[in-house]
């Protein structure tokens, strides 16, 4: 069984647990509960008639008193940089986070996931922003643990990017 | 360094009791060699010699080999539910797995990390309140402005912008539809002065306050105003047209603009603050708003002044106005096609 370990970074509160939570749990919580240090979970799948076991690694969230330490990503086979689309400066993060993960382990496929489409509404992220990141090349997916919307589709789209490398 | 024997086994022999060590020895392939340790605590059940550590040990899968002669990954969240350090070093040629309870470790980290989380995120959603209320991005731009703590002098233009008629209009009105009509022409009316490059300073009812000239800009504070005026007038006739077409009432606005000098500063108690414009030309501006006619700009000789060569249109008159001692001047501009 191939096993492939995922990494999700991004700021604090921009929703990696709750994406884990929903998509290996179909689980979801409003209460806002930081991580510390990091937790792993497994997720069997099979993308395209290929099994493989996700390894999950749901790392704390980068603020301004602590940096994302690189042994955590080390053996990295993809990324979900995650981004809650409510709090404009978590793109500079997210951006942030994948400079320092190229550093790391090289230019493994990631996935950039706007979070918390649910309050559009309240999005500080323009359109023209996701728009600018396509165009450079990025692979972006809009997701809300909440309601569960695009989740599945963000793994899956990294997952199948890993399996091309 | 080195240390009496007895105090390198003391602190050792402590350390390992209270974080309850338990222990891998792997080799080069990461497969285990021998183990020992309190395994029991971290509910991992004793595994077979010569499987790989991944198959017991999930954080550990793609982490080997390692770099260097050490790694040190803190604070692992086991499935079990308890927290480790888990520290890997190489030693004659082998390579052994420590791990370290680090549960009260964590527990102290993550109730100092909440607590400072959630403070930055009710600073976030503040912030995201107050670009609500004096448009979007504009915290942002007033946290830069350097406001003296006691309060400073600067000459600003204040305009005030009315919905005329909308008391009476909220008489025996559903409050569906009172709501509706004043978001429409408080809309109609703010957009405007975000747009001028204007802040809106307060909402009172069915009227708006703005101030011009706090925020950068090339040209001045009453031409921005008078233009943002301008736009009101134009926006707010504009949704009286749609509205009417559609059989929905509809209201006229009037705006009032004084320039001078306003005393700034930020005002409140410990609890709550709030940027604040006072002077006498908020009063004047409140006062010409209260006398501009529906559909009409009222503005003091100041800023007609400062308008100089677009003073277009405007028409004099003297006003007694409640508050003043002597008759003031002021000039009244409508758009052309109520000429």
């Amino acid at each position: 069984m191939i096993k492939k370990k995922i990494c999700m970074l991004g700021a604090f509160a921009v929703g990696k647990t709750s994406l884990v939570q929903r998509y290996v749990h179909s689980l979801f919580s409003d209460k806002y509960h930081t991580t510390v240090g990091v937790k792993i979970d497994k997720k069997p799948v099979n993308i395209n008639g290929t099994p493989v076991d996700l390894i999950l690694w749901d790392i704390y969230g980068e603020d301004e008193f602590q940096a994302v330490r690189s042994s955590y990503l080390r053996g990295a086979s993809g990324c979900l940089l995650v981004v809650d689309g409510t709090r404009r400066y978590t793109l500079d993060t997210a951006h942030d986070l994948l400079k320092r993960t190229q550093e790391t382990v090289g230019n493994i496929p990631v996935v950039f996931v706007f979070n918390k489409f649910d309050l559009m509404d309240s999005w500080e992220i323009e359109p023209i922003q996701l728009d600018a990141l396509e165009k450079q090349g990025m692979v972006i997916v809009r997701t809300s643990a909440k309601e569960a919307s695009g989740v599945e589709k963000a793994f899956t789209t990294l997952v199948e990017m890993m399996l091309e490398e | 360094m080195d240390y009496p024997a007895p105090i390198t086994r003391y602190l050792l022999n402590r350390n390992a009791r209270n974080r309850h060590l338990a222990y891998f020895h792997l080799d080069a392939h990461g497969h285990i060699l021998t183990f020992g340790g309190t395994l029991d605590h971290y509910r991992i059940p004793k595994p077979q010699k010569g499987i790989p550590i991944s198959d017991l040990l999930l954080f550990t899968e793609g982490m080997l080999p390692i770099d260097g002669s050490q790694m040190l990954l803190e604070c692992v969240a086991l499935p079990g539910g308890l927290t480790v350090d888990a520290h890997f070093f190489n030693a004659d040629s082998y390579l052994w797995l420590l791990l370290l309870d680090a549960g009260e470790k964590a527990e102290n980290q993550r109730l100092l990390q909440q607590k400072a989380n959630e403070l930055v995120l009710l600073r976030d959603a503040h912030a995201r309140i107050l670009d609500q209320h004096l448009g979007k991005g504009m915290t942002e731009r007033l946290l830069r402005i350097d406001f003296q703590k006691g309060g400073e002098r600067r000459v600003l233009s204040a305009l005030f912008a009315d919905i005329r008629g909308f008391t009476t209009f909220c008489e025996h009105r559903p409050p569906a539809q009172v709501v509706d009509m004043l978001n429409a022409y408080l809309s109609a009316m703010i957009q405007p002065v975000l747009g001028g490059g204007g802040i809106v300073d307060k909402i009172i009812g069915d009227a708006v306050m703005a101030v011009f000239g706090l925020l950068p800009s090339n040209l001045s504070a009453a031409g921005l105003a008078v233009d943002a005026a301008r736009e009101i007038l134009k926006s707010t006739g504009g949704l009286a047209v749609r509205r009417r077409k559609a059989g929905q009432p509809s209201l006229s606005v009037g705006v009032g603009i004084a320039t001078g000098p306003v005393v700034l500063g930020v005002l409140g108690s410990r609890d709550r603050r709030t940027l604040s414009v006072t002077g006498h030309s908020v009063n004047l501006a409140a006062r010409l708003e209260s006398r501009a006619s529906p559909g009409e700009i009222l503005v003091d000789a100041a800023t007609f002044d400062a308008l100089k060569r677009d003073q277009t249109g405007f028409t004099a008159r003297i006003l007694d106005l409640k508050g003043l001692d002597s008759p003031t001047t002021a000039y009244g501009w409508r758009p052309h096609h109520e000429h």
